[in-house]
């Protein structure tokens, strides 16, 4: 048996001094409290029996946007406190039908509840949810049940060995999410908010399947995978076209939720000794989303299929260590990604003698990729058995090229001028002298 | 238990870490950034019609005003859902801008109408049916003198907010577009004292010439203003905020008229232009908002992947003058686009490539150049033909 308590707090503090007129503070908090009790029991043959139960409960503070500097002239707007719990119990099985063949399977039931003290909002039906659809109001008192979600989750997994170097994993996961990351690629930074699922706000179930290869090849000191997965979500969270992100307390007015479908590849090939040792990883894989119904304007993208904003098709990471000698390492690391897709303004065109601009459709633009070289020289102290402290030196650059890498492309107009600007973080390289040092000698833990 | 781990960081190093903005403009595929734009609708007033065919443009970092690119020769038809149809012609002084006079019989309430539109690459462009709604009352137009913050607290835009009040029936529209019509008298700070021309001639006026001092210009104010009644117990509107007009602006000086026009609008095409005021060029971020992807009611037959901006509807309008003259406690302060030169060694020190220059003649020397803005009111834009509307 085994009992935890866990107690989490996560706070976050945006302060947006881009333009002194509207700069703002934003700052919120999330608590978390989990308590967990698991038990397994083990039957014959070495197969287990696992169940337990968890309970959450969470505390969002979303915070208040508030006027930053004397002269902005922001509006504050508090978005308020949000409190849920979700309760949950769970049963798994690890049973080997044979030395080379295993499952492991498991049902989790949860429910989840977003509780008071809140005021909802009942829209029009037949509605965009906006301020014009409001039809009634809704009071709940402090930790009262605003609403039941409940979701049975199953999953499995077969792992074969098919010999002593090579085995096949294939699996199935449901999963809900209750808590989740509301973000944007537009903004010059991403004033990302939490959220948890609310009255109108479902939680996202999504489904997914995996198959994974792995192999070693002992005497080549290589170890290789591969792994496809094609993952498919309901009820995902998007900003609605005209969604403002910060100034809208009732968010349930600027989302909506579709379906997301998400695929891909994952290959790794690692060496584990030699003079040369390291790894490369290279990953393809597309997430899109579809925002459809039978309201117009509560779709996204007129109801077409669209790159979400996490779909990074290409990643390669390679790390690949030159053991010059016992005590001197020479390290690189490259990693390069495609671009995120972003919204761009593409061209301007006049109504009624105004000037206006026209939008590309949802994400249908990528900002550049990011490639990044780092190098790093570690020199370790000697080597001697008897020590109390061993230490070593690091030298390092990140980012040698000292490519601009974009964070974000973002646009102003000033005057009638419009123009974009690309933010990097760190757009040069970055040296940095480490020493570092533990108790004990060269190779204790 | 793990062994423990202790492991302390020390970074000596320096770090040059800092992050860093720089311009950026992507490249935007050719299709996305050239599209055809319509700009038109029907009204249920006897008259022309007109319809602007346009391109959009691509995205200039150095230009505040963008080009506005018309198209000639298209073809263009109206047609309604009786089976009238009427041919626009294209207006010889305006490129792009196809009109047509359409009689009072075929414009009612309740028809439905569309455009069909053949560009001269033969592109077939048409749009969906949009009926003619009935349109409420204006009931007045009427200002406020207001201030506006800006970044410095102590010195507020000063300037006057006009508003409207709607009086609807049950049984007219609940959705309507506005379109503010301004005209101001405005003066040029010179009479026409003379000249000199490009060969060094010059040419005393006196007594000096009046006849270039007093313009008028009209234009449509630059912003879309949209309503919606559907969601009140009644088809009523009180205080709709429609334009500002700021104190440094000459406009107020000299007698400023406003022509509201209130077009009734279907909910489709309103739903349109609620959008579109979202993508309006404003100073800021543009992004401070998730920009909206409008989509009207126009359709590129010939190749259906591409877009075509703009929304053409069927609007009865009603429209409500007023003439703003003196304005208490408003102080103006503008700028009148005139550069005064002394002349210290005469008329013909002004260069060449600056001539023909207007001069100022005391009635002994000639003491200044001044600058076109100085003496003739057309080089803003106006014109010297008083509009028939104006009072005095």
């Amino acid at each position: 048996m085994n009992t935890s308590l866990v107690g989490s707090q996560y706070a976050f503090e945006t302060i947006d001094k881009q333009e002194v007129s509207t700069a703002y503070k934003h700052n919120y908090k999330i608590n978390h409290y989990e308590l967990k009790n698991d038990f397994t029991q083990t039957i014959k043959n070495n197969n287990e029996v696992s169940f337990g139960f968890s309970g959450i409960y969470y505390q969002l503070d979303r915070g208040s946007v508030i006027p930053y500097g004397q002269q902005s002239l922001k509006l504050p707007i508090n978005h308020g406190i949000e409190k849920g719990t979700e309760i949950a119990a769970y049963l798994s099985l690890n049973y080997d039908f044979t030395s080379w063949f295993n499952l492991n399977a498991g049902i989790r039931y949860s429910v989840f509840a977003p509780l008071g003290k809140q005021e909802v909002y009942i829209y029009d039906k037949n509605k965009a949810k906006d301020v014009n659809s409001i039809r009634d109001t809704l009071f709940f008192n402090n930790n009262e049940i605003i609403k039941w979600y409940k979701s049975p989750e199953f999953r499995f997994s077969l792992n074969f060995e098919t010999d002593p170097y090579g085995s096949i994993k294939l699996a199935f996961n449901q999963m809900s999410q209750n808590l989740f990351m509301l973000n944007n690629t537009i903004s010059i930074a991403p004033n990302s908010q939490w959220k948890i699922a609310d009255y109108h706000i479902k939680p996202s179930k999504s489904n997914q399947l995996s198959l994974g290869v792995f192999r070693s090849f002992p005497d080549k000191k290589i170890e290789a995978s591969f792994e496809l997965f094609y993952k498919m979500t309901k009820d995902f969270t998007e900003f609605k076209d005209g969604a403002d992100f910060l100034n809208t307390p009732k968010i349930e007015t600027e989302l909506l939720q579709g379906e997301q479908k998400a695929y891909g590849i994952e290959i790794l090939l690692k060496k584990k000794s030699g003079i040369i040792d390291g790894w490369i990883a290279y990953t393809y894989s597309r997430s899109f989303v579809q925002v459809k119904s039978d309201n117009t304007s509560a779709q996204i993208n007129n109801g077409e299929i669209y790159p979400s904003n996490h779909d990074i098709p290409h990643v390669v990471n390679t790390v690949i260590n030159y053991n010059i000698s016992k005590r001197v390492t020479l390290s690189s690391v490259i990693t390069y990604q495609s671009g995120k897709p972003v919204t761009y303004p593409v061209s301007i065109y006049y109504l009624d003698n105004t000037p206006l601009i026209d939008y590309s459709e949802r994400n249908k633009y990528r900002i550049p990729d990011y490639f990044r070289t780092d190098l790093s020289l570690t020199v370790e102290g000697n080597l001697k058995r008897n020590k109390l402290i061993h230490s070593s030196w690091m030298l390092s650059v990140y980012n040698l090229t000292g490519r601009k890498n974009a964070y974000s492309v973002y646009f102003i107009s000033e005057d009638g001028y419009i123009k974009g600007y690309k933010y990097s973080v760190i757009g040069n390289p970055l040296i940095t002298f480490t020493w570092l040092f533990k108790l004990g000698n060269y190779s204790s833990q | 238990m793990n062994n423990i781990k202790s492991l302390i960081v020390i970074i000596i190093g320096m770090l040059f870490s800092h992050s860093c903005i720089e311009e950026y403009m992507p490249i935007i595929k050719t299709k996305d950034a050239e599209q055809y734009v319509v700009n038109g609708h029907i009204t249920n007033e006897e008259g022309y019609q007109s319809v602007k065919i346009s391109y959009s443009t691509s995205i200039k970092t150095d230009v505040s005003i963008p080009d506005y690119i018309p198209i000639s020769n298209c073809n263009v038809i109206i047609r309604d859902d009786k089976g009238n149809s009427f041919e626009l012609i294209e207006d010889i002084n305006s490129p792009g801008k196809y009109i047509t006079w359409i009689d009072k019989v075929y414009l009612n309430v309740g028809t439905s109408y569309k455009i069909d539109i053949i560009t001269p690459e033969g592109v077939e462009i048409s749009s969906d049916y949009d009926e003619m709604t009935d349109c409420a009352e204006i009931d007045s137009v009427y200002f406020i003198t207001q201030d506006k913050p800006t970044t410095n607290p102590d010195s507020p835009i000063q300037g006057i907010q006009y508003y409207t009040n709607l009086n609807g029936l049950y049984n007219q529209s609940f959705y309507y577009k506005f379109t503010i019509e301004e005209t101001w008298e405005y003066h040029s700070r010179h009479y026409n004292h003379g000249s000199i021309d490009y060969d060094g001639f010059i040419n005393i006026i006196d007594p000096p010439d009046s006849s270039l001092k007093i313009c008028w210009k009209t234009q449509i104010f630059p912003q879309i203003f949209t309503l919606s009644t559907a969601e009140l117990s009644e088809n009523k509107y009180l205080k709709f905020p429609l334009h500002y007009v700021k104190s440094r602006t000459g406009r107020l000086a000299h007698g400023y008229s406003v022509l509201l026009k209130l077009h009734s609008l279907t909910e489709n095409a309103f739903t349109y232009w609620e959008k579109v005021k979202n993508n309006i060029i404003s100073t800021g971020g543009l992004y401070t908002k998730q920009p909206e992807l409008v989509k009207g009611n126009l359709y590129n037959l010939t190749d259906p992947n591409s877009e075509v901006l703009g929304y053409f509807y069927a609007t009865s309008v009603r429209t409500k003058r007023i003439f703003t003259d003196k304005i208490e406690d408003l102080e103006l302060d503008y700028y009148d686009y005139c550069l005064e030169h002394l002349l210290k060694y005469g008329a013909y020190s002004i260069p060449r490539s600056s001539r023909p220059a207007y001069l100022y003649y005391n009635g002994r020397s000639i003491t200044l150049w001044l600058s076109n803005g100085c003496v003739d009111c057309t080089t803003l834009g106006g014109s010297t033909t008083k509009p028939d509307f104006w009072p005095y």
